[in-house]
């Protein structure tokens, strides 16, 4: 997709609003006239189009998100527990050094604060500081600045909860804030909705609740929803090891795969992962210190270490004959890894993994965060510019619907994008392949998924080619897919959406095709 | 603390003593009227409903609680429990599925392996019902169960409406003990605590709340279950406005248990904490209800040692007078007894009429009580469900709310027309010249009236046998009971049938499916016009959909109170007639006793006085035995009455 086409399109409909807005007069009244107003926000759209992919954690109250944020950026610094509603929503963006900024709803100017102030925050919360009350009545939403590499591929958003009913701590915190219950929901929809993309987290694997959750997400008017733009995480999947002993997340997936079959799940997820997320957070922060008193705990043989484990009040409170370690040790263990977390690392500590980067990666790649990063990064990072587009042409929209005529011309040049970009009609494609609509073959699937840039956004990787492969290599192979969907199409073997979608991948083909020409000339 | 099932032990090793003794003296309505006693303690059903929001653990806990490795209900991590569980005692192990039968037809029961419970209680295995299954019994060989526990698994509570509210709902009316499963893990959830407050009022678990238990599942998964425990405690206090101090919380952990089972170390036994939940259970079903099937077992056998020891402490008081004229004398007095009591036995005698006025007063009384909390549930329906959006956009939802909520009330009457029937059976005892020394024991509850179809006091004799195909034959009674509607509506019915008497189950259980199940089809098309209309005309149909509702339901509100009306009159008409079966057979047993005693002084007259010694103690040693059984019963009655601490 062209980027510098779409920003010329929101220059020339600056321009023209900006030359007929000259020869008005001004607004009745001295306000913003609804030129000037369109203005304002076609450049706020145009500004969040060449942003970073704003993504944001969504699902009820405490089902793990804030764990979650922690485990997706390496680090310890997401608001949990009824905290988290104080601030509303908090954005986690890049910065080079950790940083921490109110931005308030009141319109003065964001507040900056020592990173380690949150610690604070949460302290004077808890004893109800009438002048923290004050402060915290008046944020709109909590930024964290974090010098974290996934950060670099989009902004993360962690919001409070859809719940419209909620559990007594969040409506106490609620209480002392003076904020009506629906405003958590409120809150999360009015974020969400500004987010290109969605994680919808699910910490209980059961389909009815699954699917009342589902209707609620579908109800709350999220404009991102869908399974272009929607993501599914299974949080807590470590209690299936508490249940069955066998690994959860191998348990995980496969509730993830039922919860897939339910009713309108497909319309709404792309796919659903699970992850065991207090392990993910914990593996990319854990201490030297942990990592010895880890060591020290696989002096117990793996069986015995579960047992014990798996009691946790025992574990983290008793004096226990033959186990290594203090009780307050063992409880900060627990409540850092959690119990399948501890004798996880244990069980690789005792597989002579026993440098702290290799635990860190493994643990990680256990906790089934890696695996939930490298889908992010697929799955909307590679399609980052064409996701905003479709976002900033749906606001395009809505702003001219709602200004009118005054607006309209100026604002045909942004929406006739929808038309002449090929990668829109790709993502409608998509869009009929999510909802079912067409017959393809798997192999066909596979082939629409790579060629609209799911495995990357290169040439090479949207046709299933190394990336050193000589460029005779890719144009023969662009070729080639040209000419089968070219014959598919003379042929008439697909009919309806399908016939749509075969025109489509086979003009991405000859997209593709001279792309590589006019590289090589 | 005593416990309920070792106190029914004793009480029923001391039933068949006493019987032996009826039987050896030739009493026939004693003997008769012991072993009916003994059925009903027997018998006696102790009802527990397990209930929670969906996820909770409420099926590990059941495994837990009755040792079942591997489970017997599932409790896989995608699955979730559908169906009602409804587990009971068996001598073997025996599972069996109640699946709505055709069109008009009764529903089908089918022995099923527990290999097989998955195809039918679970989601996966039986997706939207389609084998219609309406409930799950279960029979096992457990010890807890074997003293009448009946324990239903009820499914989650997790939608607003739907099926499986519907479910819960329809068990809570009778529930003895409510056992309610939130989890360590999850917060208190504000729809959990309404869940409560509200099936505290169904269920009637007593007003300083002893029926009602708590527990918090996953107790091994947190460091520290104490505060979440104590938070809770301060959570429900609020919810259900019942004091702290008098909620049972406890923190457990099914999966220790099962760990427990299966590996048997100590630790998991005691973290799982499920030997004090079983206490507590104990305790609570003690002051809810052990103490009623107690006390009307040592009433009874206090009554038949009463009978049994009369003649032979009329002759020992007789023996060696050798005064003919005092002997003729006392002869004479029992025979005026017996004349009072033949007269007592006649059709005409004039406390059949005294006591049908006390029923007439009682059966006004009741249908004053079911016209006004029918009122109420209709008032509550106008006032507050009809300004749900919920309801308006699923009438059905409304109309099964309505028929649960009218199921509760059938519940309530149906309680104290069994608490009224008993005082009035008591009262008429000590106020009548019926003067039968039955006046039951200080602090227990009143012996409640019989119910004629299941005492089987007609003086048949039971086989052995009997009592086994009884509890069968009322299990399979919810054919003619439910009402059986498609979906679990029917099941409502079905189950409160299966549990309880005969006559109660099918009043209160019987027409919720027929009532839940009743199609509100002309408001159907409602539903999707009221989703694609505007906030304003919206509004405007709202008013209409509320008019239209109203006008749509009044027949069934008519309907409900017509059946509430004719619930209470069969209700009454059977307690009365139990009534008086009931004080025609203590008439009977006195008839009986003093019969013995004339007998006996007739002997003592044609006796000589040389062997008088000798006849005293052998009366005395008769009397031994007699005497210990009733020291025994007065202990037992002592200790019953201690249960509820």
């Amino acid at each position: 997709m062209d980027a510098e086409r779409v920003r010329r399109a929101f220059g020339r409909a600056d321009a023209q609003l900006a030359s007929q807005e000259a020869g008005q007069e001004a607004a009745p009244g001295g306000g913003e006239g609804p030129r000037a107003e369109a203005r304002r926000l076609l450049r706020e759209i145009a500004e969040r189009f060449d942003a970073r992919l704003r993504l944001a954690l969504v699902g009820r109250v405490s089902s793990g998100k804030s764990t979650l944020a922690n485990a997706l950026l390496g680090a310890g610094r997401a608001p949990t527990g009824a905290l988290e509603l104080t601030f509303n929503v908090t954005w986690f963006r890049h910065a080079e050094t950790p940083s921490l900024t109110l931005h308030l709803t009141d319109g003065s100017p964001p507040q900056r604060h020592d990173p380690a102030a949150l610690e604070r925050f949460a302290v004077r919360a808890r004893e109800q500081d009438p002048a923290l009350r004050e402060l915290l009545r008046r944020v709109d939403h909590l930024e964290i600045g974090e010098p974290s590499p996934a950060l670099r591929d989009y902004d993360l958003a962690d919001t409070p909860g859809l719940d419209s009913v909620h559990g007594e701590d969040s409506a106490n915190a609620l209480r002392w804030l003076g904020r009506p219950p629906e405003h958590v929901r409120e809150g999360t929809v009015a974020h969400a909705g500004r987010a290109d993309a969605l994680i919808a987290v699910f910490d209980r694997g059961l389909s009815h609740g699954f699917a009342e959750l589902l209707r609620d997400f579908a109800g709350a008017g999220l404009g991102a929803a869908g399974p272009v733009t929607t993501v599914g995480a299974l949080t807590k999947v470590e209690q299936y090891w508490h249940a069955t002993g066998a690994d959860p997340l191998a348990e995980g997936r496969r509730v993830a795969e039922s919860l897939m079959e339910a009713a309108d799940a497909r319309r709404l997820l792309y796919d659903i992962r699970p992850v065991v997320g207090l392990l993910g957070a914990a593996a990319a922060t854990f201490t030297e210190e942990e990592h010895a008193d880890l060591t020290e705990l696989t002096k117990l043989d793996s069986e015995e270490l579960r047992a014990h484990v798996r009691r946790v009040p025992f574990f983290a409170h008793r004096e226990l004959p033959g186990v290594p370690l203090p009780p307050a040790r063992r409880a900060a263990l627990l409540e850092r890894f959690g119990a399948y977390g501890v004798w996880l690392a244990c069980e690789l500590i005792r597989q002579d993994l026993t440098d702290t980067a290799g635990l860190r990666a493994e643990l990680l790649r256990r906790s089934g965060v890696e695996d939930l990063r490298r889908l992010l990064l697929d799955h909307f990072g590679n399609r980052a510019s064409l996701i905003k587009l479709d976002r900033a042409i749906r606001e395009t929209r809505v702003l001219a619907d709602r200004l009118g005529d005054a607006v309209a011309p100026a604002a045909a040049g942004i929406l006739r994008l929808e038309f002449s970009e090929h990668a829109f009609r790709e993502l409608a494609v998509l869009r009929d392949h999510y909802a079912g609509r067409l017959a393809l073959t798997p192999p066909e699937v596979r082939e629409l998924l790579r060629v609209t840039g799911e495995s990357g956004a290169t040439p090479a990787a949207r046709l299933g080619l190394p990336e050193d492969a000589p460029p005779e290599a890719l144009a023969g192979r662009a070729r080639e897919g040209l000419e089968r969907w070219a014959l598919a199409a003379a042929l008439g073997e697909h009919s309806g959406p399908t016939r749509t979608a075969a025109g489509v991948i086979r003009r991405s083909y000859e997209l593709l095709l001279h792309e590589l020409r006019r590289g090589a000339a | 603390m005593p416990r309920y099932d070792q106190l029914r032990t004793e009480l029923l090793a001391l039933f068949s003593e006493v019987t032996r003794a009826a039987e050896a003296r030739e009493a026939p309505e004693t003997s008769a009227r012991l072993r009916a006693e003994e059925e009903r303690l027997a018998e006696g059903r102790l009802t527990v409903v397990l209930c929670g929001e969906f996820k909770r653990g409420k099926s590990t806990l059941l495994n837990a609680l009755l040792d079942q490795r591997p489970g017997l209900a599932p409790t896989d991590t995608v699955i979730a429990t559908r169906l009602v569980t409804v587990v009971g005692h068996g001598e073997t192990e025996r599972i069996t599925v109640v699946l709505a039968g055709e069109e008009g037809e009764d529903p089908v029961r089918r022995v099923i392996t527990r290999e097989e419970i998955a195809d039918y209680v679970t989601e996966s295995g039986n997706p939207h019902n389609v084998r219609r299954a309406l409930l799950l019994e279960a029979e096992l060989p457990h010890p807890l169960l074997a003293s009448g526990v009946v324990i239903a698994d009820t499914p989650g509570t997790g939608g607003q409406f739907g099926e499986h509210s519907l479910a819960t709902e329809a068990f809570l009316p009778r529930a003895h003990a409510l056992l309610v499963v939130f989890d360590c893990t999850q917060p208190l959830t504000a729809a959990e605590l309404a869940f409560v407050a509200e099936a505290v009022g169904v269920a009637r678990v007593g007003e300083d709340g002893e029926g009602l238990l708590c527990v918090l599942t996953k107790a091994d998964l947190v460091a520290d279950p104490g505060p979440l425990v104590e938070d809770a405690r301060a959570k429900l206090a609020e919810a259900t406005g019942l004091p702290p101090a008098a909620l049972t919380v406890l923190p457990v952990s099914a999966q220790a248990k099962l760990d427990h089972l299966a590996g048997g170390a100590p630790e998991d036994l005691e973290l799982s904490n499920v030997p004090a939940l079983e206490a507590a259970l104990w305790a609570a079903l003690a002051r809810r209800r052990a103490t009623v099937l107690l006390g009307a077992a040592v009433t009874a056998l206090d009554a038949a040692l009463a009978a049994l020891l009369a003649p032979v402490d009329a002759a020992l008081a007789a023996v060696g007078q050798g005064r003919e004229e005092e002997l003729a004398r006392l002869r004479a007095q029992y025979r005026d007894a017996q004349g009072r009591l033949t007269d007592l036995a006649a059709a005409d005698a004039t406390w059949r009429g005294e006591l049908r006025a006390d029923f007439r007063k009682v059966r006004s009384d009741l249908l004053q009580q079911a016209r006004r909390e029918h009122d109420r549930v209709w008032l509550k329906a106008h006032a507050d469900y009809l300004d749900k959006e919920e309801y308006l956009e699923n009438p059905d939802a409304l109309v099964r709310k309505i028929a649960a909520d009218t199921v509760a009330v059938a519940g309530a009457v149906s309680d104290e027309a069994e608490r009224r029937a008993a005082a009035v059976l008591k009262d008429f005892a000590e106020r009548s010249e019926i003067a039968l020394a039955l006046a039951g024991f200080p602090r227990l509850p009143d012996p409640p009236v019989p119910f004629l179809d299941i005492s089987g006091k007609s003086g048949t004799v039971d086989q052995p046998t009997g009592r086994l195909a009884r509890f069968r034959a009322t299990m399979a009674g919810i054919g003619t009971g439910g009402a059986v509607g498609a979906g679990l509506g029917g099941s409502g019915g079905a189950l409160i049938g299966t549990f309880f008497l005969p006559i109660v189950g099918t009043w209160v259980g019987g027409q919720l499916g027929a009532w839940a199940g009743a199609a509100v089809g002309a408001l159907a098309g409602w539903r999707a016009a009221a989703a694609e209309a505007d906030v304003e005309l919206r509004k405007q149909q709202r008013r209409a959909l509320r008019a239209a509702l109203k006008e749509e339901l009044a027949p069934l509100r008519t309907d409900q109170l017509g059946h509430l009306r004719a619930g209470v009159e069969e209700l009454v008409h059977q307690l009365s007639a139990g009534a008086v079966a009931e004080l025609e057979s203590r008439i009977a047993q006195e008839r009986e006793s003093i019969g013995a005693t004339v007998r006996r002084l007739e002997a003592e007259s044609e006796a000589t006085v040389e062997d008088a010694e000798k006849r005293h103690a052998a009366l005395t040693e008769e009397r031994a035995p007699l005497q210990r059984a009733r020291d025994r019963v007065a202990d037992l009655a002592a200790r019953a009455a201690g249960l509820d601490g």
